[in-house]
């Protein structure tokens, strides 16, 4: 197996953000188990570090295309693209305005007499822009827009962090 | 990570927190984030007839060298002229900090809301 291959490749997947994850977990599986290093115990010292070295990209390349987000981001970077560089910090203002609103009622909930219904209610929220922002992406990478998927993946990336933020509250303050 | 003594001085003791009326002429408004973070900065500035900054206020959603970043830049841009402010470099702001390599892209947001406000306010004269 070429370790050199793109994530999708390996898999026999086209470079598509839209993927059936039950094919994709079969295909990772049948790989892990072909490539597991507990088969070339009795092999030579190069087959078992290769093996070693196939189960670390296997690793890798299904953590990055079983989630939505560091799929996005990787399918940019095959096209040469660094969707998240640190010197890029120019967002649309409206969404910029709306993730200080978010932010505001995030820090708000935890005084909230019903903090769960609001939580609730913010999660869902994220959750319908996520997937909004998701087929933005398909629909924008599928015809070589690329900067409009730029744009929607870097959106994505500030909404995944709210809601992993909402995620941590909601432990504490459920505790 | 431990953070300097100066981040934790800012972050514990934020100064200049606060919003001001953008719809008010005086009033500069940049806003910026950083997606590798998710890191969101306010930055507004209060310029006065003569173009000197009255005052500043800011509001981040942060780590903490963000959120020390911006509180620093406040304190700075007060009394200070359009023309100084936008020559305030990211620089400037890691090296007073003492930010370590990874915290650099906090001290680069603050020095784009810097250029973002100013930018936001010239286009209201």
């Amino acid at each position: 197996m070429d370790i050199s291959q793109d994530y999708f490749s390996c898999y026999g997947l086209s470079c598509d953000f839209s993927l059936d994850p039950v094919a994709l977990r079969q295909s990772h599986r049948q790989l892990q188990q072909q490539h597991h290093p507990d088969r070339f115990v009795s092999k030579s010292d190069s087959d078992q570090r290769r093996a070693v070295q196939i189960t670390a990209y296997l690793n890798q390349a299904y953590a990055t295309l079983s989630e939505p987000l560091k799929r996005g981001i990787y399918l940019l970077q095959l096209q040469g693209m660094e969707p998240l560089a640190p010197t890029n910090t120019q967002m649309p203002m409206d969404f910029l305005l709306q993730q200080i609103e978010l932010r505001e009622s995030l820090e708000e909930i935890s005084q909230a007499q019903d903090p769960e219904t609001q939580m609730d209610s913010m999660s869902s929220r994220l959750q319908h822009q996520a997937s909004q922002l998701e087929s933005e992406f398909a629909q924008a990478y599928g015809s070589s827009n690329f900067e409009i998927a730029e744009t929607s993946v870097r959106k994505l990336q500030f909404i995944v962090k709210l809601q992993q933020q909402l995620d941590a509250l909601e432990g504490a303050l459920l505790d | 990570m431990a953070y300097s003594e100066q981040v934790l001085d800012h972050y514990e003791n934020p100064r200049n927190v606060g919003k001001m009326d953008e719809a008010d002429a005086h009033v500069g408004t940049g806003m910026v984030g950083a997606p590798a973070c998710g890191d969101v900065m306010r930055l507004q500035i209060k310029v006065n007839d003569d173009g000197v900054i009255e005052d500043a206020k800011f509001k981040t959603y942060g780590c903490g060298s963000a959120i020390a970043s911006s509180s620093l830049v406040t304190e700075w841009m007060k009394g200070m002229t359009l023309d100084q402010a936008g020559e305030i470099r990211n620089s400037n702001i890691s090296e007073e900090l003492a930010l370590p390599p990874v915290k650099i892209h906090c001290s680069v947001l603050a020095e784009d809301a810097i250029k973002a406000a100013i930018h936001n306010y010239k286009s209201k004269q």
